[in-house]
C-alpha cells in the first residue's frame, strides 16, 4: 500500500526517490529524538515530583551498600586503661569520649571506621549505651 | 553519637544495617529487626517505628586532651580499621558544623563562628545555654548555662578555659567543671551537640537555625 501511495502516476526520477528517502530518514529521526526528549522530560518531572513529596513527608528511603550478610555486632568490646595505652591510639588521634556516671570511655574513630565496625553496644557506668560513628 | 540502647523495658543490641540514608549510617536492632537513623535516633521503619533514643552528651576530641580531661578513663580495644582520623580532620572549618536539638528547633554554628567566639552564651527557648569550643583538641561542647537557680555568663580565657562573670570562677571549657574559685567542683550540665558535615546537617535538619555573632549574649 505505501509503495502505490508513494508512486505518483509517472514513475519518479533518482532525484525525487533520494528527497523522499531523506525526508522519510530525517522525520523517523526527528520523531524518535522528540518521543525520547519528552520521555525523558516526564521522567525528570516524576523524579522531581517524587523528590517533592518525599521532602514533605520526610521519607526514609535507605540504600543497600552491602551485599551479602550484615556484619555481626559488636557487644562489649574489650578495654583498658589509658595508663596501659601503647600503640592503639596516639596522641593526636580523635576519640569520641563519653561520661556516664562519672566512668569515662574513648573509643577512637580509627577502631569505629567501616561497614564492620561504626557502632560499639556497651556498658558504662551502669547503662547500656551504644556508641556509634 | 552516643545512645542509650534501653527503650522502655527492652534492651537494644545495635548493628550496621548494610544500608544508607542519604549517605548516613542506618542501624538496625537485633532484638525487633527495626532500622534506625544514626543521625536521629530514631526508628524509621519496623515494630519500633517512632520511637526516638535516648542521646547521652559525647565529646569528638583529641585522645591527648580526652586523657588529661579524664586520667581515668577507659579506652575500647579493638585492632584499627583507619589510620588517618586525627584532629587534622576538622581543619577545614568551613565544611563542619557543631549542631544541636532542642524539641523541634535544630540549631548549629559553624567551626568559622566558634573559631572567632570560642565561648557562645545563648539564650534559647527561654534556655540559657553555652557553646565551647578548644581549637587545639578540636572539642565542641553544649551546656546548660545555670546552675541551680542562678545563670551564669562566660567569658574566655586562654585557649581552654572560661570565667563566669557572677563568681569569678575558672572552668574548665571542654568538661565544664569549675576548678578555681567559690565554684570549684560545680558541674555544669552537658548537653548533647555533635561535629557534623556541615551538608549532612542541613540534610537531616533542612530547618535548622544557623547561629551567628548576632546571638551572642
Amino acid at each position: 500500500m505505501q509503495h502505490m501511495l508513494l508512486r505518483p502516476s509517472r514513475s519518479w526520477s533518482r532525484r525525487e526517490y533520494g528527497l523522499a528517502i531523506a525526508f522519510t530518514v530525517l522525520a523517523v529521526v526527528g520523531l524518535t529524538l522528540l518521543i525520547h526528549h519528552s520521555l525523558r522530560q516526564q521522567r525528570v518531572n516524576q523524579a522531581f515530583a517524587e523528590s517533592r513529596r518525599n521532602a514533605k513527608r520526610g521519607a526514609f528511603r535507605p540504600t543497600r551498600v552491602l551485599r551479602g550478610e550484615r556484619p555481626p555486632a559488636i557487644i562489649d568490646a574489650p578495654v583498658i586503661l589509658a595508663g596501659k595505652v601503647t600503640d592503639q591510639v596516639t596522641d593526636k588521634e580523635l576519640v569520641l569520649g563519653v561520661v556516664v556516671n562519672d566512668q569515662a570511655r574513648a573509643y577512637p574513630l580509627n577502631m569505629l571506621t567501616g561497614p564492620s565496625r561504626e557502632i560499639v553496644n556497651d556498658h558504662l557506668g551502669g547503662r547500656a549505651i551504644a556508641a556509634t560513628w | 553519637m552516643v545512645y542509650a540502647r534501653d527503650v522502655g523495658n527492652r534492651r537494644l543490641e545495635f548493628a550496621v544495617s548494610g544500608m544508607l540514608w542519604n549517605r548516613s549510617l542506618v542501624m538496625i536492632d537485633l532484638q525487633t529487626e527495626t532500622l534506625w537513623s544514626h543521625i536521629l535516633g530514631k526508628a524509621m521503619r519496623g515494630k519500633l517505628e517512632g520511637t526516638v533514643l535516648d542521646a547521652i552528651p559525647c565529646t569528638m576530641t583529641s585522645w591527648e586532651a580526652w586523657k588529661r580531661l579524664r586520667p581515668n578513663t577507659t579506652l575500647i580495644d579493638l585492632t584499627r580499621t583507619h589510620q588517618s582520623y586525627d584532629k587534622r580532620f576538622y581543619r577545614n572549618l568551613e565544611r563542619f558544623v557543631f549542631g544541636w536539638v532542642d524539641g523541634e528547633q535544630a540549631s548549629s554554628v559553624t567551626l568559622r563562628v566558634l573559631r572567632k567566639h570560642p565561648v557562645l552564651n545563648l539564650t534559647q527557648n527561654d534556655k540559657p545555654l553555652l557553646v565551647t569550643y578548644n581549637p587545639f583538641s578540636t572539642a565542641a561542647r553544649l551546656f546548660s548555662r545555670r546552675i541551680q537557680d542562678y545563670e551564669l555568663q562566660f567569658s574566655p580565657e586562654g585557649t581552654a578555659a572560661m570565667r563566669d562573670r557572677q563568681t569569678g570562677s575558672l572552668w574548665n571549657r571542654s568538661s565544664g567543671i569549675a576548678e578555681e574559685g567559690p565554684l570549684q567542683g560545680t558541674s555544669l550540665e552537658p548537653l548533647v551537640g555533635i561535629m557534623s558535615f556541615k551538608n549532612t546537617w542541613k540534610t537531616f535538619h533542612p530547618s535548622s537555625r544557623s547561629i551567628g555573632p548576632k546571638d551572642v549574649r
